[in-house]
């Protein structure tokens, strides 16, 4: 375990991977949203939000089911408008960088902003190794780099010493709070600068998601991390900022909306919007 | 209590009545089930006593041998065989991977709103006769095919002999002019399967999980990489198994080959553009005018042959159709 | 500026060219298919086009005949003739228009004589009752010129049509005459150029071909015929076929969802598999060796019964997953009243089934329209209507399939339109099938 909780994927060698300096992801780029309104077809999902996200750190994101809390989080690295109709309007800046510019490719986005869904979605056709390798093998990495770079991610996902001698076994046949991490591992084997996750712990026992709120704390060193989470004690121990969705009734179609961002400390013990605090309190959501 | 009891008893005994009919009602039921299970057996027992005669006479090794004459009794069904490998490969050949793109247009590439509209019409081209294949093919496809491939081809071929080329040299027993050839009935064939492996190359992909695509989106794979790594993969057990159903439909095919085979009978030429015959066309064009039983028996032991291959084929087929597609929403072409 | 993978720009074009490749694909593979359909529908289409009037076809055969002696260009020989057929063409034109001109006015002249026969017989009543104006005078005299004049017309036109019928006659010949002497011009071309417009498609059944005809005049209507026998051999032997086949399929069909997990009831379902498999050629084999071989004639009859065993693994399978669909909840709140399970499946289950159903029988009786090689073993083929099922008879895809072969490009011209009629049977029942079930699919 201890050896787990220190990941050292360490790419001296650089070939592939020129941005990276050695110890991840070089940019300490905040992410910006400005204006950003997603729709679906002609609704609009939520009101624009407007928000900067810290590096190096991890923000949760909480609120009633249907407040827009994924729809947000899937416009970070433009896999929102993967859904058909999907569009979205306003601006996301990685830095200062457009995810939305003009000529910018979804893939360059996606390729530095890594996602975890909420199911785990190991790729059914590939090996455990194969799974984490999969966008490096894309890349065109070498294949020594790549083995590496594996062993790594899944010292980093602290899933090594669990699947060590069955890499080649399906990614199928791990358990769920397995299945997850390796998904997990399959995201930071990229060496993203961000890191979405999409309620990553909801179909896990409480033990897997222990070792997964462990290891996003380890992780918030080099990633910054976005966390959508149901769970407010789980927000409340590992954020250090936490957005909350709420979902505005007074449109004939609800919406939802940002109400309240900043410290995890402050929004728990003072929230300033009273909608947060009834929802803190449990009276509604 | 009391006031309902009797109207109720007067429904128990009208249930009592109709509940007999049950029982009866099961067996009716399983007697048109078994009339389905009679219908294989006659089909089977009908190839299989109608085609004793020729396997006494000749075992299955006439398969093998070229030479059909039925006026010297002379059964070599090689030309049979061979012309039906030869056109049902040729279509397979084309139809397989250009049906498995045209699935991944419809279910991952073609704007949303054209999904259902195309998929359903790619059904509909499904259910065109093949005789109207055959009929296009006369009129419309081989004029344009002598002249625009299988002239200049074998021109530029000539009479190569060896191996790969000699299947494009020039026919030695009709003009190339002549159009008819296993070449232009493999090219109908695969017009024809087109629409049976593109719509089932559709279902089988619009039923991988979504969740699968998204993980490859999500460490950067681009939309082709997505398809190829995510989708294709994902279900590439089903995809073939379209093919296969594909190639069953094409070697169990009648009236697209007869029409345009061309129909030599005696020997098999290394061109492809020569004419030829396929199993199902040679049967079609002598059954009804068998003179000897023999004759017939002949056809009927090559209808056999046909029979099992297809059987077999499809069995397999279907083993991997199913195999991908029995999951929620997955349903299985009949 | 945004940090790229070394193979980025290759990944990035060869994802835009494997898209763009399949695209083009799809649209190429397409395209044949669809041209398939355009042809059917234009060529088979004009087959179906009606002109009433019985000359249209001479002009279009003199038309045709013009085309192809200028196309030719054969110096020598051919400025004669070329000269002569425009010139009988123009004569034929003229002639033509005057005929149709005089018949119209044939048709008009009676009314309008009538009209004015009564204005004058109203001037004239004026006249006696009120006296004689000078107007009124002019009046009727010049209603009684123009009923003379009209009059004179009648009698013209009524001498020189069949003065115009004679001298059409003598212009017709005139081309038959020229089309012979144009060597390598082939009558059957011209008559079935002329005659494409011209089938009493559904009510005529087939006539002997003219194989070489020896004159335009000679490929008359009479004898191309339509493929009304065709129409109805189709009907008579799919319908006969479903009738066999509906009891089979369905009451087999429910006991697979009724009783499904019995030993027998997979039994059945591999049978319906193997009979979907089964190419329709071994289905045509067998009902050749069971009924013609038995009954030694070739009949109506034994086409359904091969046909019939194409259809029950359709008409079992679609039965079988649309009782299926039915949800338990309706079959549970049924038990509940204590119904037996065969009442229960008459009266709830079946009836909402019903569409699904419908859908099966649609599409086997689709599939087994097109079906024409167990045909070619059963039926043999006959050229004119028969409403009798133990006979040889004819169906519209032997028919197309027939014609197709047959030398004569008349012929070819009733098989494109037959081909369209079993096209859009084909494909009316599929989107009929489809609009029944579009409920349950949306
Ligand atoms: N594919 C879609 N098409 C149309 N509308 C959608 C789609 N997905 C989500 N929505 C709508 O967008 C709104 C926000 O949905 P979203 O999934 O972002 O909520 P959420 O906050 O993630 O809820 P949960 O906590 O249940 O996951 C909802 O009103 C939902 O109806
Ligand atoms: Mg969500």
């Amino acid at each position: 375990m201890a050896d787990a909780t220190k990941p050292t994927p360490d790419v001296t060698g650089s070939t592939g991977a020129a941005r990276t300096n050695g110890r991840g992801p070089a940019e300490t780029n905040n992410v910006t949203l400005e204006d950003l309104k997603p729709y679906y077809g002609s609704f609009q999902a939520v009101h624009a939000v407007n928000a900067t996200i810290e590096p190096r750190s991890v923000t949760a994101m909480i609120g009633p089911s249907g407040c827009g809390k994924s729809t947000v989080l899937r416009c970070i690295n433009r896999m929102h408008e993967n859904i058909p109709g999907a569009r979205v309007e306003g601006r996301v800046l990685l830095g200062e960088q457009n995810v939305y510019g003009r000529g910018i490719a979804p893939q360059t986005i996606r390729r530095r902003i890594g996602m975890v869904f909420q199911q785990p979605n190991p790729l059914k056709m590939l090996s455990i190794a194969g799974n984490v390798a999969v966008g490096l093998r894309l890349e065109g990495h070498r294949e020594s780099e790549i083995k590496e770079k594996v062993e790594a991610s899944l010292k980093g996902a602290a899933l090594w010493d669990e699947v060590k001698d069955k890499l080649n076994d399906s990614g199928m046949a791990l358990s769920g709070g397995q299945q997850q991490r390796l998904c997990i591992a399959r995201a930071i084997a990229m060496e993203p600068e961000v890191l979405l996750l999409d309620e990553p712990c909801s179909a896990l026992d409480p033990i897997s998601t222990y070792k997964i709120e462990e290891l996003l704390v380890e992780l918030k060193k080099r990633y910054t991390i976005v966390i959508v989470t149901h769970n407010m004690q789980q927000a409340a121990r590992i954020s250090d900022r936490t957005m909350v969705f709420m979902v505005d009734i007074t449109d004939k179609k609800p919406k939802g909306m940002l109400v309240e961002y900043g410290e995890t400390a402050q929004v728990f013990t003072n929230p300033q919007d009273k909608r947060t605090q009834d929802y803190i309190s449990g009276e509604i959501g | 209590m009391a006031s309902q009891a009797e109207p109720l008893s007067g429904l128990k005994t009208f249930q009592r009545r109709i509940e007999h009919g049950d029982l009866p009602f099961r067996y009716l039921t399983m007697f048109f089930g078994l009339l389905v299970i009679l219908l294989v057996v006659a089909i089977g027992w009908v190839v299989w006593d109608g085609s004793a005669e020729a396997r006494a006479e000749f075992g299955f090794g006439f398969l093998f041998q070229e030479g059909w004459n039925p006026v010297n009794n002379n059964y070599g069904a090689w030309p049979a065989i061979y012309g039906t490998l030869a056109s049902s490969g040729i279509a397979l050949l084309i139809a397989g991977p250009l049906g498995v793109l045209i699935g991944v247009f419809l279910s991952e590439l073609c704007p949303f709103s054209l999904r259902m509209p195309l998929s359903f019409l790619v059904e509909l081209l499904a259910a065109i006769p093949s005789v109207i294949y055959g009929m296009w093919g006369i009129f419309v496809f081989i004029p344009f095919f002598v002249k625009y491939i299988a002239i200049p081809i074998t021109d530029l071929v000539g009479n190569a002999t060896t191996f790969p080329l000699s299947l494009l040299s020039a026919p030695q027993t009709a003009p190339v002019t002549s159009g008819r050839g296993i070449m232009i009935a493999g090219i109908i064939l695969a017009i024809m399967i087109l629409p049976t492996i593109a719509a089932i190359s559709r279902d089988v992909l619009v039923v991988v999980p979504n969740h699968q695509r998204e993980a490859l989106l999500a460490v950067g794979a681009t939309r082709w990489e997505m398809i190829w790594k995510g989708v294709i993969s994902y279900a590439r057990a089903g995809i073939v198994g379209g093919m296969m159903l594909g190639l069953g439909r094409a070697l169990g095919e009648t009236m697209a080959a007869l029409m345009v085979i061309g129909s030599l009978k005696k020997t098999v030429e290394s061109s492809l553009f020569a004419p030829g015959i396929s199993a199902a066309a040679l049967v079609a064009s002598e059954l009804p005018n068998a003179d000897s039983s023999l004759h017939a028996s002949t056809l009927i032991l090559i209808a056999l042959v046909l029979f099992g291959i297809t059987l077999l084929l499809n069995a397999a087929a279907r083993l991997l159709v199913w195999h991908v597609s029995r999951g929620p929403g997955g349903n299985v072409r009949a | 500026m945004i940090n790229q993978s070394p193979n980025y720009l290759r990944r990035r074009v060869f994802d835009l060219f494997m898209r763009g490749m399949t695209i083009v694909a799809t649209l190429l593979a397409l395209v044949p298919l669809f041209l398939i359909i355009g042809y059917v529908f234009i060529r088979g289409g004009s087959g179906l086009i009606y002109f009433p009037d019985e000359y249209a076809r001479y002009e279009i055969g003199v038309e045709k005949l013009v085309t192809m002696l200028s196309d030719r260009q054969d110096p020598q020989y051919d400025r004669d003739l070329f000269t002569q057929a425009r010139n009988d063409q123009s004569s034929l034109e003229t002639n033509l228009s005057t005929t149709r001109r005089y018949q119209e006015r044939t048709k008009a002249i009676p009314g309008e004589l009538k009209d004015l026969r009564a204005s004058l017989n109203d001037v004239s009543e004026r006249i006696e009752n009120r006296g004689a104006t000078p107007e009124r005078e002019a009046e009727q005299a010049q209603l009684a010129s123009q009923i003379a004049t009209l009059e004179n017309e009648q009698a013209t036109i009524k001498a020189e049509l069949p003065q115009l019928a004679s001298e059409r006659t003598t212009l017709i010949s005139d081309i038959d005459e020229l089309a012979r002497s144009a060597r390598g011009v082939s009558l059957d071309d011209l008559g079935s150029v002329g005659l494409r417009h011209y089938f009493p498609f559904f009510t005529e059944s087939a006539k002997p071909a003219p194989v070489m005809a020896t004159s335009i005049q000679q490929i008359s209507i009479t004898q191309v015929g339509g493929v009304f026998h065709g129409i109805v051999g189709t009907f008579l032997i799919v319908g006969a076929s479903l009738l066999i086949a509906l009891p089979i399929g369905i009451l087999a069909g429910v006991f697979l969802s009724e009783y499904p997990s019995t030993q027998l009831s997979t039994f059945i379902r591999f049978s319906t598999d193997v009979l979907s498999a089964a190419p329709s050629i071994i289905v045509g084999v067998t009902a050749y060796v069971l009924v013609v071989q038995r009954t030694k004639e070739f009949s109506g009859l034994a086409g359904s019964v091969a046909l019939s065993v194409l259809m029950v693994p359709v008409i079992t399978r679609t039965t079988e997953e649309m009782l299926k669909l039915v949800p338990t909840t309706v079959r549970e709140a049924a038990f509940g009243l204590g119904s037996p399970k065969w009442w229960l499946t008459l009266t709830v289950v079946i009836p909402a089934a019903m569409s699904g159903i419908v859908t099966g029988a649609l599409l086997a009786f689709a599939r087994a329209a097109g079906e024409t090689a167990p045909l070619l073993l059963t039926i043999l083929g006959k050229n004119q209507v028969t409403w009798n099922l133990l006979e040889p008879m004819a169906a519209l895809p032997l028919i197309t399939y027939k014609y197709t072969e047959n030398p004569s490009p008349i012929q070819n011209d009733l098989a494109w339109t037959s081909a369209l009629v079993l096209t859009m049977l084909v494909l009316l029942v599929n989107i009929m099938a489809r609009w029944v079930t579009r409920k349950r699919t949306r």
